[in-house]
């Protein structure tokens, strides 16, 4: 009797121990993916660009706008080793849309320094669009997204981190390293960085100032250029 | 006796099932992947063979403050402290490079990274890399003449004037986490070269004491003991490099 008693107990234990890691891990679960959802912000590195090499690929998915059926902009900065910001625009991307980028065309051939730029970091903010460019007066330069939030136009100053919501983004790596004189080349998502809100706001102010100093069309630099939509 | 000995039973049995619940949860949360960090690892395989090249890649994600106090708040100035082990788990390299907000790092893991091994004439293919993010805690030697010859595995941002020190002699071996720090590893494999990030993790206590042996006394040890040899060289080099060269802030 005491052993079968003492087996029902164990089993007890064990089967309530399944159910509560079940509810646990449920609500884990969805607390992790939240974590990973949330954040507007994300990061990846570049190498090995302009460099007559084959061309690297940006990848932008906006995977819950179709949830919520409003459009994102994707703002793009674009840095070389040293930190300086080098490029900077801003796409919008409709629901489920996706937006192809090429390296070395639209993300390092303009760079505001005027030196070629062969390696570097590209950090991706997710934030809202600007709807009253939408119905703006023509002549008034609404933007529907603006890098720079505004810096010379306040009615531009429109524009946040879409907290609780992420872009997916990805970009080859052109790895060509191979002593032998093949190449290799990795795929690497966006790495999300936990950063505050608040340095979305340094990064619009050093966009403005990378695409004053870049100069005017048609000789302008540090502004880089939007994918092509790939509906 | 509200509760008779069944009540007691099954309240027992729930503590125990939420107790194994939980214990069993803490396991597989530790597992997660985290994507950044202050303490990175990540391996290295077939360095300095005939399979290729191969890099890791740092960046500091976060932003500087516009307001800090100092240059190197301002520019959100990170030191990544390098450790290089080889299978055996024994510390054969470190090295500190300073690193500014979005700026890169690239460092060739055969030249770089695994080639001056404290094991004197034991070629380091394979390993594993581990990076904390500290604090800079040092500050360039003074100008002389001739010039100092300070040791390359110290790096300095002469912008900001500040080095890292992965030994951290002046806070008695003991680092202080900085910023986060996201990274990539190449990988040779027998075919082809292969990439992963790096995972994120945080420093224990007794990584970062020297109290408890942690990597800066073990780096101060094998630096000493190698006389240099057992050091990696940071791309920014020591004095001298300017790393960061901002419109503003």
């Amino acid at each position: 009797m005491f052993r079968n008693g003492a087996i029902k107990a164990a089993l007890g234990v064990l089967a309530s121990a399944g159910l509560v890691f079940f509810a646990i891990g449920t609500y884990a679960g969805t607390a992790f993916a939240d974590n990973f959802d949330e954040d507007p912000f994300s990061v990846n590195y570049f190498q090995n660009a302009q460099t007559g090499g084959p061309d690297d690929t940006m990848r932008i998915v906006d995977p819950d706008a179709y949830k919520r059926g409003v459009d994102a902009c994707a703002n793009i900065y674009v840095f070389d080793p040293q930190e300086e910001m080098v490029e900077c625009c801003a796409c919008p991307i409709t629901p489920s849309g996706r937006l192809d980028f090429s390296l070395n065309k639209q993300l390092t051939a303009l760079p505001v320094t005027g030196v070629t730029l062969n390696s570097g970091t590209i950090k991706i903010v997710r934030t809202n669009v600007n709807l009253a460019a939408l119905v703006a007066p023509p002549g008034e330069q609404v933007l529907f997204c603006d890098p720079t939030d505004g810096a010379s136009n306040p009615l531009n100053d429109a524009f946040a981190p879409d907290t609780g919501h992420h872009l997916l983004n990805w970009l080859t790596h052109d790895l060509n390293r191979f002593s032998t004189g093949g190449t290799a080349v990795s795929e690497q998502v966006f790495q999300s960085t936990g950063e505050p809100v608040g340095d979305f706001d340094i990064l619009a102010e050093e966009c403005a100032v990378t695409q004053v100093s870049g100069g005017s069309y048609p000789t302008a630099s540090g502004i880089c250029g939007c994918g092509t939509e790939v509906q | 006796m509200l509760l008779g000995k069944k009540g007691l039973c099954t309240s027992t049995a729930i503590l125990l099932a939420v107790a194994i619940a939980t214990f069993g949860w803490s396991g597989v949360a530790a597992a997660e992947e985290e994507e950044y960090g202050t303490e990175l690892q990540n391996y290295f395989s077939n360095a300095s063979t005939s399979g290729g090249t191969a890099y890791i890649n740092i960046t500091a994600p976060l932003e500087g403050d516009p307001a800090g106090a100092t240059a190197a708040e301002r520019e959100g100035e990170t030191c990544a402290m390098i450790y290089v082990f080889n299978t055996e788990q024994s510390l054969q390299a470190c090295c500190g490079c300073p690193l500014t907000a979005d700026g890169l790092l690239t460092l060739n893991i055969t030249t770089q990274l695994a080639g001056n091994p404290v094991a004197l004439g034991r070629l380091l293919q394979d390993g594993s890399i581990r990076i904390i993010s500290s604090l800079p805690n040092a500050v360039p030697p003074p100008a002389t003449t001739p010039p100092a010859s300070p040791a390359d595995y110290v790096g300095c941002d002469s912008n900001t004037q500040v080095c890292c020190n992965p030994a951290a002699p002046a806070q008695g071996g003991t680092l202080v986490p900085g910023n986060e720090l996201v990274a990539w590893g190449d990988h040779i494999q027998a075919t082809a070269i292969t990439e992963t990030v790096f995972q994120a993790d945080v420093p224990t206590a007794g990584e970062l004491d020297f109290a408890d042996d942690g990597l800066a006394e073990a780096c101060g040890a094998i630096v000493r003991l190698g006389s240099l040899q057992g050091t990696c060289t940071c791309p920014t080099g020591a004095v001298g490099f300017t790393p960061t060269r901002k419109h503003r802030r």
